[in-house]
């Protein structure tokens, strides 16, 4: 009886705190994602704000580098890496000035984020 | 994370009526909560041993689920006649005494031949020396051979041995058996009686001592005389 009721409180437990998780999760990919959507999207529009992308840039790094030993916890490290590698890549184009290539890293980061997103919320499309 | 619970859940119910559907033929030796456990655990743990792109969190918690849904599961059925009948099955007969019940051979999925089988392997040939054979909820065959084709017993010769249960080890390799003794019911002072009685005057020169339940102790000495 002990072990049922142990199995019990620890179902509850785990539930809880996965629930949570993904909630956390989910909250902190948001923020990620809108500090992103601020970026300007084109090459012209960037270099016109370079000073204001720099510091897009520096803020980003900081977040992720906060959130990563988070991330490498609970989600796949295939979905992990290919955000890690578009914020890699967005933030040294934007630190050069190489404006086309930084454009095209926040569409990937935009778009690794939302599939990390999509993974970790529970959805049809994500449980199916 | 919560994704992988809820998949996990669905997975483990989803196999559950699946292997309910497959019969008790496919099922072995185990229940039929235990199989899908076995099935997922196996699988779950070597995951991430193998694949280093996964998470070790992908592991723990799915398989703490696993433990946690299979003992629930156990209790449920223990609880309830009703939904252990609706998921582990109930046995079924398919040879009362002699006569071959097509119908549930036919609803177990199981052909003539591995009846035949199975009762050959059980030491019965010839069906018409068969009372019952029942297929249980494990998918194990049970053979009750009639009363005429079992070899004979006390009973059956009449005769009244003394019921000797079964012998409890209270010393194993000069080590007393704390668990033995409580078993046999006796004491280690009623050990230690027999032990003077016998010559020993320590546990340290018996290799095994065993006594059954009507009381017969047995010494075997640790040079194996």
């Amino acid at each position: 009886m002990r072990n049922v009721i142990a199995a019990f409180i620890l179902l509850i437990a785990i539930t809880g705190v996965s629930a949570w998780s993904s909630i956390h999760l989910c909250g902190e990919l948001d923020t990620l994602g809108a500090m992103v959507a601020e970026i300007p999207a084109d090459a012209d529009s960037m270099k016109k704000d370079a000073d204001g992308v720099r510091t897009s840039a520096e803020r980003l790094m900081e977040k992720w580098d906060a959130m990563f030993p988070y991330l490498a916890y609970v989600t796949g490290y295939t979905a992990l890496n290919r955000a890690d590698d578009a914020v890699l890549e967005f933030c040294s184009a934007a630190e050069n000035g190489s404006y086309p290539d930084a454009a095209v890293a926040r569409l990937k980061l935009l778009d690794a984020l939302t599939r990390m997103r999509e993974l970790e919320s529970v959805t049809p499309g994500s449980i199916f | 994370m919560a994704v992988i619970v809820v998949r996990l859940v669905f997975v483990y119910l989803y196999l559950t009526i699946i292997v309910r559907f497959m019969g008790k033929r496919q099922i072995g030796e185990m229940q039929m909560s235990e199989l899908v456990t076995a099935f997922m655990l196996s699988e779950l743990a070597a995951m991430p041993v193998t694949d280093t792109q996964i998470p070790l969190l992908y592991c723990i918690i799915p398989v703490l689920v696993l433990a946690c849904l299979e003992i629930l599961v156990s209790f449920a059925f223990l609880r309830s006649g009703k939904l252990a009948r609706l998921i582990a099955g109930v046995p079924v007969v398919v040879l009362r005494y002699g006569k071959i019940d097509r119908r549930a051979l036919l609803s177990s999925r199981m052909t003539l031949a591995e009846l035949m089988g199975e009762l050959r392997q059980k030491g019965y040939p010839d069906p018409n020396d068969v009372a019952y054979a029942i297929l249980e909820e494990n998918g194990r065959l049970s053979v009750i051979a009639k009363k005429a084709a079992q070899p004979p017993d006390a009973r059956t010769l009449a005769r009244h041995p003394r019921e000797t249960g079964i012998c409890h080890t209270i010393i194993a390799d000069g080590n007393w058996s704390a668990a033995g003794l409580s078993l046999s019911g006796h004491t280690a002072e009623d050990a230690r009686h027999v032990l003077r009685q016998q010559g020993y005057h320590d546990a340290a020169e018996v290799f095994l001592m065993t006594v059954d339940d009507a009381g017969t102790w047995r010494i075997v000495p640790m040079n194996g005389e």
